[in-house]
């Protein structure tokens, strides 16, 4: 595969496949983003794709300073909190909490109890990230999950170092609550 | 716990803290059980997250993204092309002179339906011209009339 910035330089001048294979190298750790602010919904499809969209958008804005896939999980954070928003006056509006509903892949016949506890397991891991504020989520995924540094972290949500430290410790804070048994299996 | 030390810790997980750090937390680490328990606690933690997100994210979009986002790329459109400094100005200034323009066009017809209202309020004997821009009723031929002239000058 050609490098990145010979496939950003060709997809500025229009050239489609190379922005397609642009989208092929990054959308499993776009997924993953998405996914981990939003939690494993029907919604998950629309934003990814409205973040390569967005990208393709803002192509000619993109000047290299970062990775391609840093670009990419600053909007699809941005894209996650937009989605997030929509969710809060969806559901204040309908008194619903649907949208939220995590949509975990259904059993099949051969699965075993171990399978159900991996479910299990899954959605409470899900449904305690979803707990956390989406401010708090947002760090969690980008310094906890990701990778991230504490200062890339800082810039990539335009936040001060401190803020993210704070953040990510009272969020670790609020997921040791709620996910004591489970951690506590995992480091068993 | 200390904001700082969660952060402490996780760069210990990363491997990203300075030597001379990494040393004093190894000592510290060494003769504190309770800060042995959370870091265990965050590598575990950090690893549940990481596994669980990672296989929901498998199923969580339906299969061939990259074509079906492809086909939402209007295909007549180019990337957007990042506009110059004075291109930007100029763009701000057109965009702002049209609600200027507006306004002021807005704001002459209300003084010209106040005019008119002013003028057959008073019945004034003025032409349709005069009543808009409330002029007064002065033609070129009468203010060079000498006679009025005199008249108001008080002398013959």
């Amino acid at each position: 595969m050609p490098p990145e910035a010979e496939l950003v330089a060709r997809a500025q001048q229009g050239d489609r496949q190379a922005f397609r294979k642009l989208v092929e190298a990054n959308e499993d750790g776009i997924t993953a983003t998405v996914t981990a602010m939003l939690g494993p919904t029907g919604e998950v499809d629309d934003v990814v794709q409205d973040v390569f969209i967005k990208f393709y958008e803002t192509l000619d804005r993109f000047r290299g300073e970062a990775a391609v896939s840093t670009y990419l999980k600053r909007i699809a954070i941005n894209r996650s909190l937009d989605a997030l928003r929509r969710r809060k006056r969806s559901r204040a509006r309908f008194w619903s909490r649907d949208d939220e509903t995590t949509t975990l892949p259904e059993p099949t016949d051969e699965a075993t109890s171990d399978d159900f506890e991996d479910r299990e397991r899954e959605r409470m891991v899900h449904e305690a990230i979803q707990a956390l504020p989406p401010k708090h989520r947002a760090v969690v995924v980008l310094r906890l999950i990701e990778g991230y540094s504490t200062e890339e972290t800082a810039q990539m949500l335009d936040i001060a170092y401190g803020t993210v430290l704070s953040r990510l410790s009272r969020a670790h804070e609020k997921l040791k609550t709620l996910l004591t048994p489970y951690v506590q299996d995992y480091e068993g | 716990m200390n904001p700082n030390t969660t952060d402490r810790l996780l760069r210990h997980l990363d491997g990203s803290l300075p030597p001379e750090d990494a040393l004093r937390l190894q000592d510290e680490l060494t003769h504190s059980p309770d800060l042995r328990a959370e870091l265990e606690t965050l590598r575990a933690m950090q690893s549940l997250l990481r596994t669980t997100v990672q296989s929901s994210a498998e199923t969580a979009t339906k299969p061939f993204l990259a074509d079906r986002v492809m086909k939402q790329l209007n295909p007549n459109r180019k990337p957007a092309r990042r506009l110059a400094p004075e291109e930007e100005f100029f763009g701000s200034l057109l965009r702002l002179f049209r609600p200027v323009a507006l306004a002021g066009v807005l704001l002459i017809l209300i003084i010209a339906a106040y005019n008119v209202t002013l003028s057959s309020e008073y019945e004034a004997e003025a032409s349709t011209t005069e009543a808009v821009f409330a002029l007064p009723p002065v033609t070129i031929a009468t203010a060079y009339d000498t006679e009025l002239l005199s008249q108001y000058d008080g002398t013959d």
